[in-house]
């Protein structure tokens, strides 16, 4: 079996160019295809020309330079890059469960490489992920949006240039359990969550005027003291000054109106709440906040809090003006998000359109990053996955996976084994062809045994 | 004491200071002076081999060639068919230290106090900056004795712990006080992606996040002293010990070895060091070629690691050889097996393999590259040292580089090249002495001398004791044996159990303290005639002692002595109590 394959070598060549920030990408015609745009309807029969990595232009019988690398799509649907929204793959540590809150760690700085779960990811035409603290603590850590440049070794070439910061918040049983049943802290109920995130929020606001203050005696004084460094709560301040947006993990309506009432208070309006799987109780209030929402599109009843929810959630959120998106939280379902959107068609009659939107635009507009990808427009980045079948069909083929106009995945030419990193005393890889444990809650093992 | 030792008797009846000489050492130092005459000495790596003569006084070398005076008071060693090299320098390594985990019997079941804010103690945080190497450190340490002998002179050693354990210090492995043989103390600081026990930080995100603001903080305290010291009204500095243990490393005074072993640690260091801009040593590295460029570009030094890993295929083949050369064994059972091969098994094992060479050749790669490193002992058994070494030579590494990564260039990477690292007129007294080429495969160390100390060795005789020949003579020993040994104060008694195992014989000692190191294994056991012998070590609060036993067989009792390292010989009886059918 000759695993370096030609994809692998291409990304190998780029690396030997050069390993730091410069990340590598490419030209590249498309010819032909039905071009499902989101923001601007369908265009068939349509090329798109992609120079440096960005869309240059979109249009019928494009001239291209001679020599580019081109791809016959007649009769194959080209959608922008899937973007997931919520996901634990890629990251080697989710959970500092040690404190009620840790805003100050970030999963970026646990870049892995080497997960083989993100060539799987690509192979389900999804090019950019949310990678996410994990749900243990009331205010977990930062979140790190990917592109999957699977074959790179620097893991800050995986980072997404221009993302907003984000950072992970957790209500009701997870925090709960771990810290209140686990670890014998605050919080054991709803309420200690609510005062865990006050008492976080105001102890930022108080550093924030601490350090306001030092900054204007330093203005007399060059010596004035500047007060003790905290990463905790100047991240806590970061957010007060809406320079990240939370990404919340909620189930309930009232922990849902509850956290809006908290931000409200603190003036923070940056806000996607993740699993929301009773936001259909709330949609108005939501929309009304700007908070925005990212959902299963049919799971729930996994614990007692999320046992009420509905395949109807993304339609109502949407119907209600609320940005909705569909993510995956799991490397098994990423794979298969487009068949995710489109069970808001068998569940609310979304329009292609909509419903493509849950996977793309909208959890784009969730991360900060809808300037750059989420649809298909000449200037943005050339993140692309081209299917056989429409997307939103059972029959859905992913064929071609692109970022930065280099082709990431390639269903012609999909060797067996895509392992970069190799451990030399492990026969057989023990994770091959397995997915790892849910994600919410790794690495709170210490603090209690199960999973969801 | 529970650790009363069978000779414990003995060292309180002798003179108490001989307790930390060196247990190799045969000769008596009457003077300060050694002279090793006309040796091939190699002072330098890529030196070509010369002829001649080192006179070395008060630990220096004071005198090197073909052509130089002995003087009348030194201790002269023929060394006509010996080889001698400059002694190797560890750049990183737990030599000489204790590690507290052993006796620290919190598991992360129990709970770790903390205060108001969720933080733990520093020390609960693995946060302990300010620890100094000296704290742990142990001259009677065996380590001290192991790398010695396998031709250390000098190690650069830190202590054990977790995100920030200390600072480390260059250790001569010579001596029986600490102040004597820790040379030059808190040269660095020691850092890895290791998290606390059930307390914050506990993962590698948080570990990162962790350094972030330490070293923010510290960058604070640098610039606050300095105002507090040159102006007026400045309030005092918050004391914290952990700002103040890293404000060397924020001036860049004080490098940070960060221990990186595999690939994603590597590149999480650089990316920590280019986040923070601090003077990083990369170190304890497997597997360097993965980010060899981005080392080079931005110039990190580097400590490899010695340990290569384990080829189970070929030691699965090696266990089936044996197998098959036994003469009983079903010789033919096991092939059939290769004839239904999985072909996706095949396909593991190719890249396995090739991983496996990757890890062989990095060495080898690295040099080509135009990369200088040292080495690192840390977690390497040291019967796996010289061996890897040969195997990375073997693999790509010519042996003036491996010389170098032992020499010249720790000494360099550790500021001593001024001392140490090559045999000079006025430098360190530190040479290693051995029968063959050192990297030859047959080569043993015959004596070590580390600043001007003489250490001998037994060079063993590889005598390969064919299994089948001991065994004829199993009979002989077979069985429990009640023995008796007379030393001056008192006698002590025990039992031997000799039996077959594997077609060789195997054999253990009881006795009371005999197994506190919780070994009881008799090791080299060689039958010949009526005469049996064999080695036992035993730990001596802290200090690995071995015991050699030379016995005379004659029926069913026993009679011979017991080699105590210095402490003498004393009688050994015995007789047969059990044998088996």
């Amino acid at each position: 079996m000759y695993t370096m394959n030609k994809l692998f070598l291409l990304t190998f060549l780029f690396l030997s160019v050069g390993i730091h920030a410069q990340v590598p990408t490419g030209d590249l015609l498309i010819r032909n295809g039905t071009v499902l745009t989101i923001t601007n309807g369908v265009l068939e029969e349509t090329d798109i020309l992609v120079e440096n990595g960005k869309i240059k232009r979109i249009g019928k019988n494009l001239k291209a330079p001679s020599g580019i690398k081109e791809f016959d799509a007649t009769g194959q649907y080209v959608m922008p890059g899937i973007v997931d929204a919520h996901s634990h793959i890629a990251i080697d540590a989710v959970n500092e469960a040690t404190n009620p809150i840790t805003p100050e760690v970030k999963v970026g700085d646990s870049v892995d490489p080497f997960d083989l779960s993100i060539y799987r990811a690509l192979a389900g035409g999804v090019t950019t992920i949310h990678a996410m603290h994990g749900s243990a603590n009331a205010i977990g850590g930062q979140c790190q949006t990917l592109k999957l440049r699977y074959g790179l070794m620097d893991p800050s070439s995986f980072i997404f240039e221009g993302a907003s910061r984000t950072i992970k918040f957790a209500l009701g049983e997870n925090p709960m359990r771990v810290h209140g049943e686990g670890r014998g802290v605050q919080p054991s109920t709803r309420m200690g969550v609510e005062r865990v995130i006050r008492n976080a929020f105001q102890k930022g606001k108080n550093y924030k005027a601490k350090w306001a203050t030092y900054e204007e005696k330093k203005k007399k004084n060059p010596n004035a003291t500047p007060p003790l460094y905290n990463e905790r709560y100047q991240t806590m301040a970061d957010i007060i000054d809406g320079k990240i947006i939370i990404q919340c993990h909620s189930y309930r309506a009232d922990e849902i109106l509850m956290l809006m009432r908290v931000l409200s208070d603190f003036g923070v309006h940056r806000i996607t709440f993740q699993h929301v799987n009773e936001g259909f109780k709330v949609a108005p209030e939501l929309a009304e906040f700007g908070a925005m929402a990212s959902v299963f599109a049919d799971w729930w009843a996994y614990k007692f809090e999320v046992y009420y929810s509905t395949a109807y959630n993304a339609t109502i959120l949407t119907r209600n003006g609320v940005v909705t998106s569909i993510n995956s939280d799991s490397g098994e379902l990423m794979r298969h998000l487009f068949h995710e959107a489109a069970k808001t068609q068998r569940y609310g009659d979304l329009s292609d359109d909509e419903a493509l939107s849950l996977i793309t635009i909208n959890p784009a507009r969730q991360l900060g990053i809808d300037h750059k990808v989420g649809s298909i427009e000449v200037g943005k980045d050339a993140d692309l996955a081209i299917f056989k079948n429409h997307p939103l069909s059972i029959y859905a083929i992913p064929q071609l996976t692109v970022i930065d106009g280099i082709i990431r995945f390639d269903l012609a030419n999909d060797p067996a084994d895509m392992r970069i990193y190799i451990d030399a005393e492990e026969s057989t890889p023990s994770f091959y062809g397995q997915e790892s444990v849910e994600g919410c809650l790794i690495d709170t093992d210490l603090m209690f045994s199960h999973q969801h | 004491m529970r650790k009363l030792l069978l000779i414990a008797g003995i060292v309180l009846s002798i003179a108490i200071g001989v307790f930390g000489q060196p247990i190799e050492e045969n000769m008596p130092q009457i003077t300060g002076c050694i002279a090793l005459q006309n040796a091939t000495i190699v002072s330098a790596p890529g030196k070509a081999p010369i002829k001649g003569t080192v006179i070395m006084r008060d630990g220096l070398i004071s005198s090197m060639g073909p052509n130089v005076t002995i003087p009348v008071d030194a201790y002269r060693i023929a060394a006509d068919s010996l080889f001698v090299y400059p002694a190797f320098i560890d750049a990183f390594s737990y030599t000489g230290v204790k590690n507290p985990e052993a006796d620290n019997n919190r598991q992360g079941n129990s709970k770790v106090p903390f205060d108001e804010e969720g933080n733990p103690s520093l020390e609960d945080a693995g946060i302990t900056p300010f620890t100094t190497v000296r704290e742990s450190f142990d001259p009677k340490e065996k380590s001290i004795a192991e790398w010695r002998e396998q031709g250390f002179a000098i190690a650069h050693t830190v202590p054990y712990g977790r995100m920030l354990p200390g600072m480390g210090a260059i250790v001569i492995l010579s001596g029986s006080e600490t102040d004597r043989m820790l040379w030059k103390e808190n040269i660095s600081m020691y850092s890895q992606f290791v998290g606390a026990r059930g307390a914050y930080p506990q993962t590698l995100i948080g570990v990162i996040a962790k350094w972030r603001e330490l070293y923010q903080n510290s960058t604070q305290l640098v610039a606050h002293q300095t105002s507090y010291a040159s102006e007026s009204f400045v309030s005092r500095p918050d004391y914290n010990r952990a700002h103040e243990a890293l404000m060397p490393v924020v001036k860049k005074e004080m490098s940070v070895y960060f221990r990186a072993t595999d690939a994603k640690s590597i590149s999480r260091a650089i990316t920590l060091q280019e986040d923070l801009g601090m003077n990083m040593v990369i170190a304890d590295v497997e597997e360097a070629w993965y980010y060899k460029d981005k080392i080079k570009v931005n110039q990190l030094p580097l400590v490899l690691s010695l340990k290569l890993p384990e080829d189970k295929e070929e030691k699965t083949k090696e266990d089936q050889d044996k197998k098959s050369a036994e003469p009983d064994s079903m010789a033919t059972a096991d092939t059939s097996k290769s004839m239904d091969v999985d072909l996706e098994k095949e396909a593991f094992e190719k890249r396995r393999a090739t991983s496996l060479a990757e890890h062989r050749q990095q060495a080898g790669v690295l040099t080509k590259a135009g990369i200088n490193f040292s080495f690192s002992t840390m977690n390497l058994k040291k019967g796996e040292f010289m061996k890897n070494i040969r195997v990375m030579i073997e693999n790509g590494l010519d042996t003036t580089a491996a010389l170098a990564s032992l020499t010249t260039h720790p000494a360099k990477l550790l500021g001593i090249e001024k001392y140490c690292g090559t045999i000079e007129a006025g430098k360190m007294a530190n040479l290693m002495i051995t029968t063959k080429p050192l990297f030859d495969s047959e080569s043993t160390i015959q004596y070590m001398i580390v600043e001007g100390s003489l250490y001998k060795y037994e060079v063993k005789e590889k005598k390969k004791t064919n299994a089948k020949e001991n065994l004829t003579s199993l009979s002989l020993v077979e069985g429990t044996w009640a023995y008796t040994i007379e030393a001056p104060d008192q006698t002590r008694q025990g039992t031997f159990i000799f039996k077959e195992s594997n077609g060789a014989v195997e054999g253990t000692i009881t006795g009371n303290d005999m197994t506190s190191s919780g070994n009881n294994e008799l090791e080299s056991i060689v039958i010949e005639g009526k005469n049996v012998s064999f080695t036992f070590d035993i730990d001596m609060g802290g200090q690995m002692m071995t015991l050699e036993f030379t016995l005379e067989i004659d029926g069913e009792s026993l009679d011979g002595s017991v080699a105590v390292g210095e402490f003498g010989s004393f009688k050994v009886t015995g007789q047969r109590t059990d044998k088996p059918e």
